[in-house]
């Protein structure tokens, strides 16, 4: 084969078709410690490990939920966490049914000469600490790609450097026995339209398929994470079936039907119109050879977060409003969700931060 | 769209997508002058043009041959040839829902400092030529870009050179309202096994499908035609299911759904061993995006011309033989072939070393 064979292979193939199973997909609950911190403090709560921990412990225990989600991803520090009872959280996730995933990327540097433009880190010792994480009960992980449209961006350079460091970064996981998720985002900010979107979409997709093949990636035991094809954030919004349309034909054009998924990024959309969107691409008529499902961390988490406000009297309250997103959401991969999931507060709310860092 | 949308996208789109009609293949009966001299001489007919004429008529008349197919590649000279009774073959084929197609490469010439590798001619005036073969009634055109495996071979030049040529090629043909097939033939020769011709097409198609992207070529109004993936001629052969299950694989990590079909080469297996082959590819329970179907030359005349021999008494026999493989081969396009419609010519090999076409 072109593809490396690893002696996970067949491992691989089979944990990515999981994570693909149709009415399931992955809660992204991967923040960085920096990041959770923002959330935290937007609602009141101090960033210390007892909170984040508690804030984890909420989403993973929420009753009915795990078996709307096929997979977890979480930050470094998560892997190691328990419940308040002594339970390790990953031992909770693979009794759902859940598979444990982990970030294994650290973040962006701008590449010298561009206008804003990064590549991502985190290839030094990664092989190592990939064994670490599959013995710790990992078995996919994450590694997100930034790209951003511009009058001359993306620069060819900006492509390039990040569809190879998304192949390098998936050919070492495979080795390691997880399962590479390939996120490339194209940053929705800016005033350019849905054609737009599209045409840098295609192309940088069609420049991370090339480069995975060069590094010899399996792309059976790999899983796409791309934005959905949208217009700008100070565009005129336009209805999800045009998103959807657009999207699909995007990926129809780019992704074998060797990967068995694709999970969207839900980028600064709001919970609803996350989920408004992934049903409509499900809905529609035409090929589709991949499954199509969500990685969702905003989108999932907002109104439990606001619902929760670090008070253990929300426990509850909080769960009940993850809960009715993970279903929402189930629905949309199955392209039967009516739009009727019980708004919690700030479901319709954007997610959008202007230029925002991981 | 990263792909160009121009004016005969619709056209193009719903053209492709006709020619991929599972049930329905390609007649690849576009052999240069040159080349046609070769089989003429192998049943001992001159190579003229009246002699070059009969024979396409005997197979575009043969008798519900055309219903097993949606295309025909012609070379230039054929596409404005007539009947004996003066009616146009395009209009032949046009009668009958077959699209006539044109052959618009110029061979290929040797890449110096490799090993033997080539690129392939064509581009002075392509554009112009495509027009004019499109007021002649084609709609869709051919190119056909070789590669070897070696010690050495496909070298990265090699590659890149073929899909860029593809690509151009390609998008040349949209904007003048022809279907491009994409031909990156890998050739067999060689005493390598199948898992290397599956790298080395793997690893070809995926250049050829950044090439297309990078050219802005509309994949919904492409066909792909490319080698199966087998072991080399040399090499020890293995069931048709071995070769099924490598060659699709190939394709789902490298060819996008976007692409409405996948015409096979021939190469130089047999008239059976290919229809056998793509029976089995579309027997094989894998998800498959685009269509499977043939564009086949010597595996579907060879007995036709072995039987006809030149001789007029021959064509109604000649027509059977040749309506026998389309048939056949349609059946293996809904992975329904029984097999047995075999005759001693129809397992000859068809395999010539270093082939040149």
């Amino acid at each position: 084969m072109s593809c490396f064979i690893s002696k996970y292979a067949d491992e691989l193939a089979k944990n990515a078709a999981y994570i693909g199973t149709p009415g399931k997909g992955i809660l992204a609950a991967d923040e960085s410690t920096g990041t959770i911190g923002k959330r935290l403090s937007s609602i009141n709560v101090e960033n210390v490990e007892e909170n984040r921990r508690a804030l984890r412990e909420l989403l993973f225990t929420a009753p009915g939920a795990l078996q709307y989600l096929s997979g977890v991803i979480l930050f470094e520090e998560t892997l190691y966490q328990k419940t308040a009872s002594g339970k390790p959280f990953v031992d909770v996730l693979k009794e759902g049914g859940v598979l444990p995933g982990i970030k294994v990327d650290k973040g962006t540097v701008e590449l010298n000469g561009t206008n804003g433009e990064t590549f991502t880190q985190g290839l030094d010792g990664l092989a190592q600490r990939c064994q670490k994480y599959y013995e710790a009960g990992a078995r996919f992980a994450k590694w997100r790609a930034v790209l951003k449209i511009g009058p001359n961006e993306p620069s060819e350079l900006a492509i390039l450097e990040n569809a190879n460091g998304l192949a390098m970064y998936a050919a070492i996981c495979q080795q390691c026995g997880l399962v590479p998720i390939v996120e490339p985002e194209i940053l929705v900010d800016g005033s350019h339209d849905i054609k737009k979107c599209a045409d840098v979409t295609e192309r940088v997709l069609a420049a991370c398929y090339k480069s995975l093949n060069d590094h010899h990636v399996m792309l059976e035991g790999t899983l796409l994470k791309p934005n959905m094809v949208t217009p700008g954030s100070d565009s005129p919004k336009v209805a999800p079936e045009v998103i959807a349309e657009y999207t699909v034909r995007v990926l129809q054009r780019t992704v074998p039907a060797a990967v068995p998924a694709i999970v969207f990024l839900s980028g600064g959309q709001s919970e609803e119109e996350a989920t408004l969107n992934l049903n409509a691409m499900n809905k529609l008529q035409t090929k589709k050879p991949w499954s199509l499902s969500f990685s969702f961390g905003r989108a999932l988490q907002q109104s439990t977060l606001k619902a929760w406000a670090g008070k253990e009297e929300n426990l509850k309250k909080a769960q009940d409003a993850l809960l009715v997103r993970c279903k929402a959401n189930s629905e949309a991969t199955l392209g039967t969700y009516k739009g009727d999931a019980k708004l919690g507060e700030g479901a319709a709310e954007s997610l959008h931060v202007k230029d925002y860092k991981y | 769209m990263s792909a160009f949308v121009g004016k005969y996208a619709e056209e193009l789109i719903k053209n492709a997508k006709y020619i991929a009609t599972p049930g329905k293949g390609i007649l690849a009966a576009d052999e240069s002058t040159g080349t046609i001299g070769k089989r003429l001489s192998s049943i001992s007919v001159e190579n003229i043009e009246s002699n070059r004429q009969a024979l396409r008529e005997l197979l575009f008349t043969s008798p519900n041959a055309l219903s097993y197919l949606s295309g025909v590649i012609l070379f230039e000279e054929t596409l404005y040839q007539k009947t004996s009774d003066g009616k146009p073959f395009v209009e032949v084929l046009e009668e009958n829902n077959v699209i006539p197609g044109i052959k618009v490469d110029k061979g290929t010439v040797e890449i110096a400092g490799t090993n033997g590798e080539t690129t392939t001619q064509g581009f002075d005036s392509l554009g112009t030529r495509c027009q004019q073969y499109y007021k002649a009634g084609a709609r869709f055109a051919k190119w056909r870009a070789v590669l070897k495996i070696g010690p050495n071979e496909p070298s990265e030049l090699s590659i890149q050179q073929n899909a860029q040529g593809l690509a151009r090629y390609a998008i040349i043909c949209q904007e003048n309202g022809l279907v491009p097939i994409v031909e990156p033939e890998v050739l067999t020769d060689g005493p390598h096994d199948i898992q290397k011709c599956a790298a080395v097409t793997e690893t070809v198609l995926a250049a050829v499908y950044k090439a297309l992207n990078e050219h802005h070529v509309l994949l919904e109004g492409t066909l792909l035609k490319p080698n199966m993936v087998t072991p080399g001629s040399d090499s020890p052969k293995v069931a048709a299911e071995v070769i099924a299950q490598y060659t699709v694989t190939a394709l789902r990590r490298t060819v996008p759904p976007a692409v409405p079909g996948i015409v096979f080469l021939s190469g130089g297996q047999s008239e059976e061993e290919a229809t056998l082959n793509l029976d089995a590819m579309n027997k094989l329970e894998v998800l498959k995006p685009w269509t499977l179907s043939f564009s086949f030359g010597r595996a579907l005349q060879q007995s036709t011309l072995k039987t006809w021999a030149g001789k007029k008494e021959n064509v109604p026999k000649a027509q059977e033989a040749f309506l026998s493989r389309c048939k056949a081969n349609s059946e293996a396009t809904l992975g329904k072939y029984g097999g047995g419609s075999a005759g001693g010519l129809a397992s000859e090999s068809l395999f010539v070393k270093g082939y040149k076409y």
